[in-house]
């Protein structure tokens, strides 16, 4: 389990190494490698991510009424590490317009999804006045 | 899903420069950008694919 975090440096570095190696012939090779090594990466790191998520899960249960909005934490989690693997790849390839933009979307996806809760706090607020 | 298929693409890249600069020198352009565009081709179809397995096993995991 320990060696896991060497395993992940090691892609980490290997795949920088190629995709520098690569930058000058063809660029495009260069940031493809740079969006494989991260998604090898997720896959190496998935399984713990799955534990730690039912972790949650699983203390959120017994707390009461707060297992409720478990999932809507998950979700915006969701939406916010995709949001971010989808611009910091924009911003590899030198899109920085194309990654703000991306980011943009994540946000206002994250606030749609939190909506309801927000509500529900302002409502839990305005009774205690 | 293991460092083999960066390798793979690596190889893919470094053969496509190399044929790039063999065809430069014998004179035919357009063949060199043709095979640039024919890897490119492959191994976005390979990145494809293991992007859309990322955010598959991203939706299932955080039930998006």
């Amino acid at each position: 389990m320990d060696t896991l975090i060497l395993r992940i440096a090691a892609t980490g570095v290997v795949s920088a190494f190629l995709a520098l190696s690569l930058k000058k012939d063809n660029p495009v090779f260069a940031s493809l490698i740079a969006v494989i090594g991260g998604v090898l990466i997720f896959f190496m790191i998935a399984p713990y991510f799955s534990a730690v998520l039912s972790l949650f899960t699983s203390i959120s249960d017994n707390i009461g009424t707060g297992g409720v909005y478990i999932t809507t934490v998950l979700r915006v989690i969701g939406v916010a590490y995709a949001a971010e693997f989808g611009s910091s790849i924009c911003a590899d390839a030198g899109e920085n317009g194309l990654a703000q933009k991306v980011e943009l979307a994540g946000k206002i996806l994250i606030l749609a999804i939190a909506a309801p809760v927000i509500l529900t706090l302002l409502q839990q607020i305005l009774t205690v006045f | 899903m293991t460092i083999q298929v960066v390798f793979q693409i690596a190889a893919v890249g470094i053969l496509v420069a190399v044929l790039n600069q063999v065809l430069k020198a014998a004179g035919r352009e357009e063949q060199a950008v043709l095979t640039t565009l024919a890897g490119l081709i492959v191994v976005l179809f390979w990145v494809i694919q293991h992007v859309s397995d990322l955010f598959l096993t991203v939706q299932e995991l955080f039930n998006l």
